[in-house]
């Protein structure tokens, strides 16, 4: 496995835990605040390896703003869970998993990509 | 007064009949509703006017209409006769048949002076659309019940007071508790007690401000275990928000809740140890980038020959510094330097590379073409030629490690 391959899997698997995270709070788990911050696994990502690493691809900015996003509605489902919209949440998850399979293609996009091969 | 113009003209059906049931006398009123004209039932038997309609079994009612009158004959008193379905003959101008009509019908003796029944009032009234209306609202109940039993939830109704009106047979099923009991107790007590009591809380809010109701609750089942479930309860209300009743649902959630669970802790686990293997990676790196500094920065000259051919695939510094002249990466060692052929180094390598011995060689003169000139020129050094093993023990290649000894130690 080369380093691109480990740290674009590293961003997957922190995307992932944090829709486990987000699905396990809408089904009455602990709510951790920073999980779903820019100090998350994920935004942490972004600072240790995204921007120094990868700034020059294209699809970084828009993985960026796809977590962004993301981040803001987990919050908003939360809140509704939190009001007891609690069937409102669960549906709103489906917007969630559309964002993250876009936010999962970049990824195998960037991984194909023989332009990010070249960064090393 | 006229009389005969009032009852004409009464909003409400009156007919009057005979004690043998002849038609005496019936007011518009009552021609309307019955969809005939003064002409066809004047004079004629009342009971052979409305015949029952004989394409629906329920039109069985000449018979309690009889009964009825004949009551009125004997008890001198006011009959009272239920609703009944009694279905009106269509004139042929209006396409003939039958016209389903439900009625409430009175019959009023009328008396003489010595008290005997001079004729009979029958005062009714079309009650059809009411009927229509509650027989359709008992079918939407049907349905309803239906369904709430063909679905895998539990379903509750209560009234307007909060008291509970309807259960599923889902509950009795699921809690082994006996319907009646929830209905009389509440289903708070197949809740958890700590779920329980915030549903009190929750509930009473909910209550008085006829808004929706949606918790987690755990709800015991018949086997003693808690599974968790999303209660909605929600108020009906009519169009002017009048509430009706509220209705529950309660859906069992508790396998997705685990999934859920157990999906986050095996997820929690996969980043932790892709963390472990990220530090691991770049500690090997680091130690991989020092490892490769010493190499190349040191005093001794260095070289790592891979495969078979003994190829050139790491030379450091000082290596290079030998062959100033020359191109070695990548190229097998009888390419690069074809003079040491000759000279034997080839079959020892080759031999270091099958065997695994290491081969130790002290202050050997060797004849070098540095310049890539042709020039052949005479070097005196010590070098090790060490095989090198990779993960299932399998020789890949050899390590070259020594240094020059120096012309005038040489001399010496």
């Amino acid at each position: 496995m080369n380093p691109i391959q480990l740290d674009i899997q590293q961003l997957r698997i922190k995307h992932i835990l944090f829709k486990s995270k987000l699905r396990s709070v809408l089904y009455g788990g602990n709510y951790d605040e920073i999980f779903f911050s820019e100090s998350g696994p994920v935004g942490q990502w972004f600072i240790q390896t995204g921007w120094p690493k990868y700034s020059s691809l294209s699809q970084l900015q828009e993985l960026h703003t796809l977590n962004l996003d993301l981040n803001r509605q987990a919050k908003l489902l939360i809140t509704l869970y939190n009001n007891s919209k609690i069937e409102e949440a669960h549906d709103g998850l489906r917007a969630i998993d559309l964002k993250s399979d876009r936010f999962l293609s970049l990824l195998s996009e960037i991984e194909q990509n023989p332009e990010a091969r070249t960064l090393f | 007064m006229d009389y005969q113009k009032l009852f004409v003209s009464v909003p409400e059906a009156i007919v009057l009949l005979s004690p043998d049931f002849t038609i005496l006398a019936a007011n518009d009123r009552y021609l309307e509703v019955t969809m005939r004209t003064h002409d066809e039932l004047i004079g004629k038997d009342f009971l052979k006017t409305f015949p029952d309609n004989p394409d629906a079994s329920e039109s069985k009612n000449e018979m309690l209409l009889r009964q009825s009158l004949e009551n009125t004959l004997r008890t001198k008193h006011v009959d009272y006769l239920d609703v009944l379905r009694y279905d009106i003959p269509r004139p042929a101008s209006q396409g003939g048949g039958f016209d389903v009509r439900y009625w409430e019908a009175s019959h009023t003796p009328i008396l003489d002076d010595e008290g005997n029944v001079e004729c009979l009032m029958q005062l009714t009234k079309d009650v059809t659309e009411r009927e229509v209306a509650k027989l359709e609202l008992s079918e939407t109940q049907e349905k309803f019940k239906f369904m709430a039993e063909a679905m895998p939830l539990l379903i509750f109704t209560t009234n307007t007071e909060g008291k509970i009106t309807y259960l599923n047979q889902r509950w009795g099923k699921y809690t082994g508790t006996a319907t009646k009991e929830l209905i009389y107790n509440g289903v708070k007590q197949v809740f958890h007690p700590e779920d329980a009591a915030t549903f009190t809380t929750r509930w009473a809010d909910a209550f008085a401000n006829n808004t929706e109701l949606q918790m987690e609750v755990r709800v015991k089942a018949s086997e003693g275990i808690y599974r968790w479930h999303l209660a909605r309860i929600l108020p009906q209300v009519d169009e002017s928000g009048k509430l009706l009743m509220w209705v529950g649902a309660i859906t069992d959630i508790h396998n997705s809740k685990q999934l859920v669970e157990e999906l986050l802790e095996a997820n929690t686990q996969m980043e932790q140890l892709s963390n472990h293997v990220q530090q691991a990676f770049k500690k090997v790196e680091s130690e991989r980038n020092i490892l490769e500094r010493l190499i190349i920065e040191s005093p001794a000259f260095f070289c790592i020959l891979k495969g078979p051919e003994h190829t050139f695939e790491l030379i450091n510094k000082n290596y290079q510094k030998i062959f100033p002249g020359k191109e070695l990466l990548h190229k097998p060692v009888a390419k690069a330097l074809p003079e040491v052929v000759d000279q034997g180094y080839i079959a020892i390598l080759d031999k270091v590379y099958q065997t695994g011995e290491s081969y130790v060689a002290e202050h050997i003169r060797i004849m070098l073409d540095r310049y890539n000139t042709g020039a052949l020129e005479e070097l005196t050094i010590s070098f090790q030629y060490q095989p090198l093993y990779d993960e299932n023990n399998t020789i890949y290649g050899i390590l070259v490690f020594g240094y020059e000894i120096p012309a005038l130690s040489h001399q010496q």
